[in-house]
């Protein structure tokens, strides 16, 4: 039998698992990845659910949540990839990729971690530099710069097809 | 006027980047079954939880009880000065496996990096996990002319090696990286694969793997004994293994019995690795301001 904490996550999980895997396929750019690391961060919210049931904050911290376990995750990969335990390129999904897709999931699978995960909690989720800054423990400066940079890099990447090209 | 026209490209840029990943991810089928699964994975995370506690919880009152059964009566006349004897705190053996941790007593001047305040219990039960860990690692992969492998009380970082021909020191470092600078090391710049003779000793640079390179010594001591180590960056941090004469045990110091080869192998052992990596993500040391990584 369940119990009322457990219904309450599964109440909360439910009206957020989407937001949250949306959240992750940008950050790695692969739909078994961003399940897993959807699955991964529920799952740490429902092992402390009592506590974080409480928090005033409850989406602001499941997006910490995600972002971390991405960037853990991240560089996980990439000590395997630096010794050779891992494909060097990361994984694409195959068969549901529209030409645009595949150009700016390219392009953002380009950014290093960090980066990625700035563009898209600042462009994707909205949060302000501060908020971004706070998140991944660097100065707002930091964010600034390097969400600038990024935008610069997507551009490049984009090249002349997009409309960005021409903004 | 230029700014202002930045900031609008920015806006313009960031505006286009929204559009677009939103129509990227409004394409994306319905995940099916995650909550079920975080439910089922986090009922995994709360047990392990839950018994990671309370196996700390036994192991260190078992270190206490032991610890305390080995602790010398205080010796008449001695007056309560002068290093204290070695001590072991636990036997090995016991299930689950647990290194003992060896005592050393506080030196005259003791090195100020260590009078850090007291962390959280939490926080040192997570570094003693990851020394037990990096322990078992050093025991089971590296050759066994190590002898038995212990925590050493007076450093993260440190596990003393004990063999019949003496003591060794042991250090399995993964150190938070502060940059000060180009390492000056003899061996930061020589060519790859040539060895340099820095007075009695010998670094060497080698390709660990693709990106990193990693400097390797083989020194000896003024009373000619050696010591081997193999030192790299890893992400954010400074990765130092050695195998050097412990010469503050009671069995004295033994010249290390490994070749640098047979460190390197072990740097690159998957388990090795794992820990490494963790250290890096989740350090157990302090940042240092001055990289001795690539310096002997």
């Amino acid at each position: 039998m369940r119990g009322h904490d457990e219904l309450s996550f599964e109440e909360y999980a439910a009206g957020s698992e989407r937001r949250l895997y949306r959240t992750a396929y940008l950050l790695c750019g692969d739909t078994h990845r961003a399940e897993d690391l959807t699955q991964t961060t529920l799952a740490k919210l429902f092992a402390h659910w009592r506590r974080v049931s409480r928090m005033e904050h409850l989406d602001a911290y499941a997006k910490t949540v995600l972002t971390r376990t991405f960037l853990g995750e991240q560089r996980r990969r990439a000590v395997a990839r630096r010794f050779g335990l891992l494909a060097s390129r990361p994984e694409t999904s195959p068969g549901e990729d529209t030409d645009l897709r595949v150009t700016l999931m390219d392009a953002l699978a380009e950014l290093p971690g960090r980066a990625r995960a700035m563009v898209v909690l600042r462009y994707w989720e909205d949060l302000s530099v501060e908020t971004v800054a706070d998140l991944l423990g660097c100065s707002p400066g930091t964010v600034k710069s390097q969400c600038s940079r990024a935008l610069a890099r997507l551009r490049e990447q984009l090249g002349e097809s997009s409309p960005y090209a021409s903004v | 006027m230029q700014e202002q026209e930045h900031d609008q490209e920015q806006t313009s840029g960031a505006l286009f980047v929204r559009g677009e990943m939103s129509r990227i991810t409004d394409a994306l089928a319905e995940p099916v079954g995650l909550t079920a699964r975080a439910v089922r994975e986090g009922r995994r995370r709360r047990l392990r939880s839950r018994l990671a506690i309370g196996g700390a919880a036994v192991c260190t009152a078992a270190l206490a009880a032991t610890g305390l059964a080995f602790l010398p009566a205080p010796a008449s006349g001695s007056g309560g000065t002068g290093p204290a004897p070695l001590q072991m705190a636990a036997g090995a053996g016991a299930s689950p496996r647990v290194f003992p941790t060896t005592t050393v007593a506080p030196t005259a001047s003791p090195d100020p990096s260590q009078s850090a305040p007291a962390v959280p219990e939490a926080e040192r039960l997570r570094i003693e996990d990851f020394r037990q860990r990096s322990a078992a690692v050093l025991q089971d992969l590296l050759p066994a002319e190590i002898g038995e492998v212990s925590l050493l009380s007076d450093h993260v970082s440190d596990y003393l090696g004990k063999t019949a021909q003496g003591d060794l020191l042991l250090r399995f470092s993964v150190r938070p990286h502060v940059d000060s600078g180009a390492p000056d090391g003899s061996c930061s710049n020589s060519p790859i694969g040539q060895e340099v003779q820095v007075k009695s000793s010998t670094c060497k640079r080698i390709q660990l793997t693709d990106s990193v390179t990693a400097i390797t010594w083989a020194a000896l001591d003024g009373d000619g004994r050696t010591s081997t180590s193999v030192s790299f960056r890893l992400g954010n941090s400074d990765v130092d293994l050695s195998v050097n004469p412990y010469s503050r045990g009671a069995g004295g110091p033994a010249s290390s019995p490994l070749t640098v080869d047979q460190i390197v192998a072990f740097a690159e052992q998957p388990r090795v690795v794992a820990l490494l990596d963790e250290g890096d993500l989740h350090p157990v040391e302090a940042a240092q301001v001055h990289s001795t990584a690539y310096e002997q």
